[in-house]
C-alpha cells in the first residue's frame, strides 16, 4: 500500500463512505472540545457552589497564577532544574552509550543502575541536604539523581537496538569505530535516547518539587506546600495548572526534537 | 525433536552471550595468528564453534554475573575506605550493616514495614482494578481512546507529586490519604501499559478469529487476554515500583509513619547510617517483589521465546 | 460454486491532506469458480488479489451481492469456507492441536469430538507427532501445516489460501505444494489460492487468474492443461515451462509501474 490514489468519481457507496468518514472526524474533534468545556464548566460551577476548602472555581485558580512572587519562585526552582537535568542528560547518555559499547562497563554498572532505578529517591533527599547543606548544589544534585538513571538506561537500551546487519555492514565496508559510532550507533539509539530524555524530564520535575516540598520550602514546590498548609485551594490549583503547563511545554519540546531527529522512523500512535 | 533442537539452540545462544568477551579475545588471537589486522568477533567465533571450552585460561572466565559481583564488591570497599579515611557525613558501609542489625533486633524496622505495607497493598490493589478497567476500555474502544487522549496525556504530564497537596486537602493525612497517594502514583502507568498490551495484539490473529467466527467472549479469552499478557505484566512491574515510591513519598510528606517516617526521622537527626539501612531494606523488598513478578511473568507467558528486558 | 459478479472495491482511509483518501482496489471483476476446482490468482503487489480473497471469505465487507458462494450472497465469514493465512496466524500460546481445535471450539463441538477431528486433520498434514508443540517450537513449514490443518478441521467446502507459502523457503515450499495437492486430491474442496509465484500457480492450479495492477482487473484466465497427478517430471515438461513463460509475458506487460530504465 503506497501513496493513495485520488479518484474523481466513485460510486455512491464511496461518496457515502467519504461523507461518513469526514463526519466521524468532526464528531471526534467536537467530543474533545465538548469534554474540555464541560470539565472546566463543571469545575467552575462546583467551585462556586461548595466550600472554598474543597474547591475554588477554575477562573480563580487561573487568576492565582498571576503573581510576581510565583515567577521568582519559578526562577529559583529552574536554576536547580536546569543544572541537574542538564547534567543528567549529558552524563546519562554518555554512560548509556558507554555501557552499550563495552560489555565490561555494562556488567559492572548494571547493578548500580538497578539499585538507582528501584530506590525511592525521596528517601535520599535528607542525605543530599546533610552533605551539601541548604544550597543550590543540593537541589541540583537531587534533580540529577532523580532523572539520571532513566536517561542512562534508555540510552543503553538504544545502543543495544542497533540492527546487527548494520554493524556487520559497517565492518564489511571498513568503517572506523568513530564513523560507525556517529553514523550508525547514535542514529539507531536516538529514538530511545529521546524517550529517556522525556522520562527523565518528568522525573527531574518530581525531584525538583520534592526537594523543595520536603525540607527547603523554597521555589515553586515550597509555594505549593505553603499554599496547602494555608488551606489556600486557589493557590494550590494555580500552581498545579502551572506545573501542567511546564510539563506539557517541556514534553512537547522534547517530542518535537524527537520528530525532527528521528524523521526516518515510521510512527504509530 | 524440534523441541530438543530449539532447546539446544537456546542453550547455545545463551552460552554465546555469556562467553562473548572471551570470544572477542579469541578472535583477536586468531587474527594475530593469521596476520590479520582486524577481525570481527562473531566471524571468528563461528569458525571456532566448539573451540572455546578447551585450552587453559590465565584467569577465571568473565561472566556478567561475576563482573557485576566484583564491581559491587569493589564499590563497597571503596565506600568503606573513603568513609573511614575522610572527614565526611557519609558513614562507612559496615556502620550501615550494624544499624540495620540493630533496627531489625529492636523490631523497629518490622513495625514500620507493617504500617507501610497497609497503604501499599490497598493502594496498589485499588490501582490494579481501576487500571485494568481503564486499560481495557482505552485499548478496545477507538472512540473513547481518541476522545480521552488529550486528557490522558495531560494527567500523565502532571508530575505525580503535584497531586499530593490536593490529596492532603481533600482526603487528609490518614491512611486514606496515603492510599490515595500510592494509587495516584501507580494507576496511570499501569493503565497505559495495559492499554498498550491490548493494542499490541497481532491484528492478523484478530482477523483469524473473525474468519473462524469466534464469539466476542472467545476472542477476548483466547486471543486478546493472552496476547496482551506481556504488556499487562510489564505494567504490573512498573506499577509495583511506582507504588513503592508512592508509599515512601506519602509517609515522608503526609505523616511520619512507616518506613518513610523512619527515613525522615533519621534524616532530621543526622543518622545517615540508619537512614541508609532503611533505604537498603526498601530496595531489597522492591527487588524481591520485582523478581517474584518476573517469575510469574515467565509462568504466565511460558509460550513466549525468552526476550531481553529493557526496564523503563 | 463461487461467483464473483461485477465486483469493485474502494477503500476510504482517514488521514492525508484532505482528511480522507480513496483507494480504488478492485474494478469490475467477473469470475466463476466451479466446485472442486483449484484456482490460483496471481498479480503484481497491491493488485487487490488478497482483498478479493478476503472478500470471498467475508473478512472485508462486500456491498450488495457481488459475491455469491453456493448462490448465497457473502456478508461475513461462514462455516462453508476456511482461510489459510499468509503469516500463519497461529496463537503462539496454544500448542498445535489446541490451535487446530480453536474453530471447532467456536462452533461448540464437544471436546472429545473436537480432539478427534483436530488429530485427524494434523495426521492429514503429517504433524500427528507434533500435537503438543508450541508454534515457536515448529519450523515455518510446520507452522503453516498447522494453519492448513486448522482450516481442514472445519471441513470446509471451499478452502481460501492467502499466499500461504509466501513466507517459506523454496525447498519447504515445494514439499508443501506436493502435500497440499495430495490432501486436495483426497478431499476435493474448491481451492482459491493467492500467490505471487508463477511456478507455484501453474504447478497447482486448474486455472490461473492473472490480475492487472491497481485497480485490479482480470487480465487473463489461463487454463492449465497439465495432467494430474503432477510431480517433479511435470515441472520439467516443456508444456509447464511454456505456461510459466506465458504467465510471465502477461505479467511483464502489465507490470509497467515497477519497470525502470537501466543504463548500460
Amino acid at each position: 500500500m503506497t501513496a493513495a490514489v485520488r479518484v474523481a468519481s466513485g460510486p455512491d457507496v464511496v461518496k457515502g463512505a467519504i461523507r461518513a468518514s469526514r463526519r466521524r472526524q468532526r464528531i471526534r474533534l467536537l467530543t474533545r472540545v465538548l469534554i474540555l468545556v464541560s470539565f472546566l464548566g463543571i469545575w467552575e460551577i462546583v467551585g462556586r457552589s461548595t466550600s472554598r476548602l474543597f474547591l475554588v472555581p477554575f477562573s480563580e485558580s487561573l487568576l492565582a497564577t498571576f503573581d510576581p512572587d510565583l515567577l521568582r519562585a519559578w526562577g529559583t526552582s529552574l536554576q536547580a532544574f536546569v543544572i541537574g537535568y542538564g547534567l543528567a542528560c549529558i552524563l546519562g547518555v554518555a554512560v548509556g552509550l558507554l555501557m552499550g559499547r563495552f560489555r565490561l562497563a555494562e556488567w559492572s554498572l548494571n547493578p548500580y543502575l538497578t539499585i538507582l532505578l528501584t530506590a525511592p529517591m525521596v528517601a535520599l533527599i535528607p542525605v543530599f541536604i546533610i552533605i551539601f547543606g541548604f544550597t543550590l548544589a543540593a537541589r541540583a544534585a537531587i534533580v540529577f539523581s532523580f532523572s539520571f538513571v532513566y536517561v542512562a538506561i534508555n540510552a543503553f537500551a538504544g545502543s543495544k537496538a542497533v540492527p546487527r546487519e548494520l554493524v556487520e555492514m559497517s565492518d564489511s565496508f571498513g568503517l572506523t569505530e568513530w564513523q560507525r559510532f556517529r553514523w550508525i550507533v547514535v542514529r539507531s539509539a536516538a529514538p530511545l535516547i529521546m524517550t529517556g530524555l522525556r522520562l527523565g524530564f518528568g522525573r527531574a520535575t518530581i525531584g525538583m518539587l520534592l526537594s523543595e516540598m520536603l525540607l527547603l520550602a523554597v521555589g515553586i514546590g515550597g509555594r505549593l506546600i505553603e499554599s496547602s498548609n494555608r488551606f489556600d485551594m486557589a493557590g494550590v490549583l494555580g500552581i498545579v495548572l502551572m506545573l501542567l503547563a511546564f510539563s506539557w511545554i517541556g514534553g512537547s519540546a522534547i517530542e518535537a526534537a524527537d520528530h525532527r531527529i528521528n524523521r526516518w522512523q515510521r510512527r504509530r500512535r | 525433536m524440534a523441541a530438543r533442537l530449539w532447546a539446544a539452540r537456546l542453550t547455545r545462544s545463551r552460552q554465546r552471550f555469556w562467553s562473548h568477551l572471551e570470544e572477542r579475545a579469541l578472535a583477536q588471537r586468531t587474527a594475530t595468528d593469521l596476520g590479520l589486522e582486524r577481525a570481527n568477533g562473531t566471524h571468528a567465533a563461528s569458525r571456532h564453534p566448539e573451540g572455546r571450552g578447551n585450552g587453559r585460561r590465565p584467569f577465571p572466565r568473565l561472566t556478567s554475573y561475576r563482573v557485576s559481583a566484583l564491581s559491587v564488591g569493589l564499590g563497597l570497599v571503596a565506600w568503606e575506605l573513603y568513609a573511614r579515611n575522610t572527614e565526611t557525613f557519609v558513614p562507612p558501609f559496615t556502620d550501615v550493616i550494624v544499624a540495620w542489625v540493630r533496627m531489625m533486633g529492636s523490631g523497629e524496622l518490622l513495625a514500620a514495614l507493617a504500617v507501610s505495607s497497609q497503604a501499599f497493598v490497598l493502594g496498589l490493589g485499588l490501582a490494579v482494578i481501576v487500571a485494568v478497567a481503564l486499560g481495557l476500555i482505552l485499548g478496545l474502544s477507538d472512540t473513547i481512546d481518541h476522545a480521552a487522549a488529550p486528557f490522558v496525556s495531560a494527567l500523565v504530564a502532571l508530575p505525580s507529586v503535584a497531586y499530593i497537596p490536593i490529596i492532603m486537602l481533600w482526603i487528609g493525612f490518614g491512611l486514606e490519604g496515603r492510599i490515595a497517594v500510592v494509587f495516584e502514583f501507580c494507576v496511570l502507568v499501569m493503565a497505559l501499559n495495559f492499554r498498550a498490551g491490548v493494542r499490541s495484539v497481532d491484528p492478523d490473529l484478530l482477523e483469524m478469529a473473525r474468519a473462524f467466527r469466534l464469539t466476542r467472549w472467545q476472542t477476548f479469552r483466547s486471543v486478546l487476554i493472552p496476547g496482551s499478557m506481556t504488556g499487562i505484566m510489564a505494567g504490573l512491574r512498573l506499577g509495583l515500583g511506582r507504588a513503592i515510591k508512592g508509599t515512601v513519598t506519602a509517609e515522608v510528606l503526609l505523616v511520619l509513619v512507616g518506613l518513610g517516617g523512619l527515613v525522615k526521622h533519621y534524616g532530621n537527626t543526622f543518622r545517615i547510617d540508619s537512614l541508609l539501612a532503611v533505604v537498603g531494606t526498601i530496595v531489597l523488598i522492591a527487588l524481591v517483589l520485582t523478581s517474584l513478578l518476573m517469575r510469574l511473568d515467565r509462568r504466565v507467558n511460558r509460550w513466549r521465546p525468552r526476550v531481553q528486558d529493557t526496564g523503563a | 460454486m463461487i461467483t464473483v459478479d461485477g465486483l469493485s472495491k474502494w477503500f476510504v482511509r482517514e488521514g492525508g491532506r484532505d482528511g480522507v483518501s480513496v483507494l480504488h482496489v478492485l474494478d469490475n471483476i467477473d469470475l466463476t469458480i466451479k466446485d472442486h476446482e483449484f484456482v490460483c490468482i496471481i498479480g503484481p503487489s497491491g493488485c487487490g488479489k488478497t482483498t478479493m480473497l478476503k472478500m470471498i471469505d467475508g473478512l472485508v465487507p462486500v456491498e450488495g451481492d457481488a459475491i455469491r458462494v453456493d448462490d448465497v450472497p457473502v456478508h461475513g465469514p461462514g462455516p462453508d469456507r476456511a482461510m489459510v493465512f499468509q503469516n500463519f496466524a497461529l496463537l503462539p500460546w496454544r500448542d498445535a492441536i489446541s490451535n487446530v481445535e480453536l474453530p471447532l471450539e467456536a462452533r461448540r463441538v464437544p471436546p472429545a469430538e473436537r480432539a478427534d477431528r483436530a488429530r485427524e486433520a494434523l495426521r492429514l498434514v503429517g504433524l500427528n507427532k507434533f500435537e503438543r508443540h508450541l508454534p515457536h517450537e515448529l519450523s515455518g513449514g510446520m507452522q503453516q501445516r498447522v494453519g492448513l490443518a486448522r482450516a481442514l478441521a472445519t471441513q470446509p467446502r471451499h478452502l481460501l489460501m492467502d499466499e500461504p507459502f509466501g513466507a517459506l523457503d523454496e525447498q519447504t515450499r515445494r514439499i508443501l505444494q506436493d502435500d497440499l495437492i495430495r490432501v486436495w486430491e483426497q478431499l476435493r474442496q474448491t481451492v482459491v489460492f493467492v500467490t505471487h509465484s508463477m511456478d507455484e500457480a501453474v504447478y497447482l492450479a486448474d486455472r490461473v487468474v492473472i490480475m492487472s495492477p491497481r485497480p485490479g482487473r482480470i487480465a487473463e484466465i489461463v487454463p492449465i492443461d497439465l495432467e494430474r497427478p503432477r510431480d517433479d517430471l511435470t515441472r520439467r515438461s516443456p508444456r509447464f515451462i511454456q505456461l510459466v513463460e506465458h504467465v510471465w509475458e502477461r505479467l511483464r506487460e502489465l507490470n509497467v509501474v515497477d519497470a525502470v530504465e537501466v543504463a548500460g
